[in-house]
């Protein structure tokens, strides 16, 4: 119940960006009851000043590390966007990707998003870690391997976004002036749409740049899908993860 | 039954159990978090459900005699059904259309249209291998393989030039579910057709099918042209149901119709 009460308030089923938001994560409150220590410190806009600029016709992305990801989407929640969880990934011991502070803040974001009553129609924040590919290696026998990765499929198309009267992309990551490999193919998708798309790294005054998102390797080729999970292992329940297997040890006689 | 035909059961239970166990237990877990079942995963579970009835339907009637008069026999071509349904499924999942990251996962509308086309589509290829009498079970393989693998050729062709893949997954356009979902059920009936019939020897099964299977080149044409004519844009999404989904689907559905009421019965 407390899973599918917490994805309801995330994602309330009327919200026009609810569609999109990953359930998997939601499924493992129940076990860590923790929320963030400390909450959510709010966003003054003296500390934003190009916040204002971007208004309702902008959607973000938000690609940071674990809770950071949350507790940015979370702020911007104040400032009336719908933050969209997008974690698509499960949890368990030895997991590859941690996953513990991003279930702490699906438990902050309960209490946030309930008190705000955001419209149905507010603009949304998609939120990611940037950490959910640490590497492209093979992953030790007995580890969770929880690594996962975007497709253009996970999100709304640059001609929804732009029904939705969505022009500007603002995608919010820690470092670089280009997005992570898998989510250029979205962002590239929605920048043929029409979208600008500005990217903001650094401090947090430092206003975002407009960028032109360069075309990634496979883009829009049959291939893609198959190399970009190539190596991953998807979750029986839902989502990426699984148990790598131990090697026989029962090889040859003697 | 022989020892083949007790390996390739087997086989047959293990990939159908495999596969549509899989799809089952994830959308159980899953269901939780929907609020409401969506008319899309509705048709899509009657689609189910009636390719199965269709499936026996067609068995009962056209099959082998002997496979007829046996439940033993009935039952592994049943199964045997089931297993291609669900390989055909999983090989689209690698082009453009998953029931597993579309349908159950991401909650997908057009693509539950869509699958709601496809199931009946492929039951309808593989029904084909079976009607008329043949020496073994590796005459519906290779027959149903003709039919299947024809239609998934198509497939990849008609995504691969239209992108209607991206339009269903990315786009969410329902009403080129509906379309893609009546091309795979009009071109399986006519593929399924070209398969169908007594079996003589490889060479007249493949100059058979390469005759009939005439009129699904033709439908993937005028589908092509179609996908062109009405591919979505920005200024104009062509996503009315009825207007860009069900009429263009029936029509599809129709020649279909026409095309296998003119070569009659095997």
């Amino acid at each position: 119940m407390l899973a599918r009460e917490t994805f309801f308030i995330w994602a309330p089923p009327e919200a026009v960006w609810s569609p999109w938001a990953k359930p998997v994560l939601f499924s493992d409150l129940a076990e860590m009851p923790n929320g963030i220590p400390g909450g959510v410190p709010p966003l003054p806009s003296e500390e934003v000043p190009w916040l204002s600029v971007f208004g309702s016709r902008t959607a973000f992305v938000v690609d940071l590390a674990g809770e950071a990801a949350i507790i940015r989407g979370l702020q911007l929640a104040q400032h009336g966007y719908r933050p969209v969880p997008l974690f698509n990934t499960s949890r368990a011991g030895s997991e590859v990707v941690p996953t513990r502070e991003i279930i702490a803040g699906l438990h902050t974001g309960r209490g946030v998003l309930s008190s705000l009553h955001l419209p149905v129609t507010a603009p949304p924040a998609f939120l990611l870690d940037s950490g959910r590919l640490p590497h492209r290696m093979a992953v030790s026998p007995g580890n969770y391997d929880n690594r996962w990765v975007v497709l253009p499929q996970d999100f709304p198309s640059g001609g929804r976004l732009r029904k939705q009267g969505i022009d500007t992309v603002l995608l919010w990551q820690m470092s670089g002036t280009q997005p992570l490999d898998d989510l250029a193919h979205v962002l590239r998708r929605w920048q043929e749409a029409g979208l600008r798309v500005f990217v903001k790294c650094g401090a947090l005054a430092q206003a975002p740049e407009l960028i032109t998102v360069k075309r990634p390797s496979r883009f829009r080729s049959v291939f893609h899908r198959f190399f970009v999970l190539m190596g991953l292992r998807r979750s029986s329940a839902g989502g990426f993860g699984a148990v790598v297997p131990e090697p026989s040890r029962n090889r040859g006689y003697g | 039954m022989s020892p083949d035909e007790i390996l390739a059961l087997i086989g047959s239970v293990f990939i159908a159990a495999t596969i549509w166990g899989r799809w089952l237990f994830l959308k159980l877990n899953l269901k939780r978090f929907s609020a409401t079942s969506s008319p899309e995963n509705i048709a899509l579970s009657v689609s189910l459900v009636l390719s199965g009835g269709l499936l026996f339907s067609l068995l009962a009637n056209y099959a082998s005699h002997d496979v007829r008069a046996s439940d033993v026999y009935m039952t592994f071509y049943l199964v045997m059904g089931a297993a291609v349904d669900g390989l055909g499924a999983v090989f689209l999942d690698w082009l453009g259309l998953s029931m597993r990251d579309d349908v159950i996962e991401r909650r997908n509308p057009a693509s539950a249209l869509a699958l709601a086309g496809v199931i009946p589509g492929l039951t309808l290829a593989y029904a084909g291998g079976n009607i008329g009498d043949g020496p073994g079970w590796w005459v519906v393989v290779f027959c149903s393989g003709l039919a299947v693998g024809g239609l998934l050729f198509g497939w990849l062709v008609l995504d691969r030039i239209t992108h209607l893949g991206e339009t269903i997954s990315i786009e969410r356009n329902r009403a080129a579910g509906v379309r893609i979902g009546a091309w795979f059920m009009a071109t399986g009936a006519i593929l399924g057709r070209a398969a169908a019939g007594n079996w003589i020897n490889v060479r007249h099964t493949l100059a058979d099918f390469g005759r009939i299977s005439l009129g699904a080149i033709g439908l993937l044409g005028l589908t092509l042209a179609l996908e062109i004519w009405i591919r979505p844009r920005v200024d104009h999404p062509h996503d009315h149901l009825v207007r860009h989904g069900l009429i263009p689907g029936i029509i599809l559905l129709c020649l279909s119709a026409l095309y296998l009421n003119h070569y009659g019965r095997w």
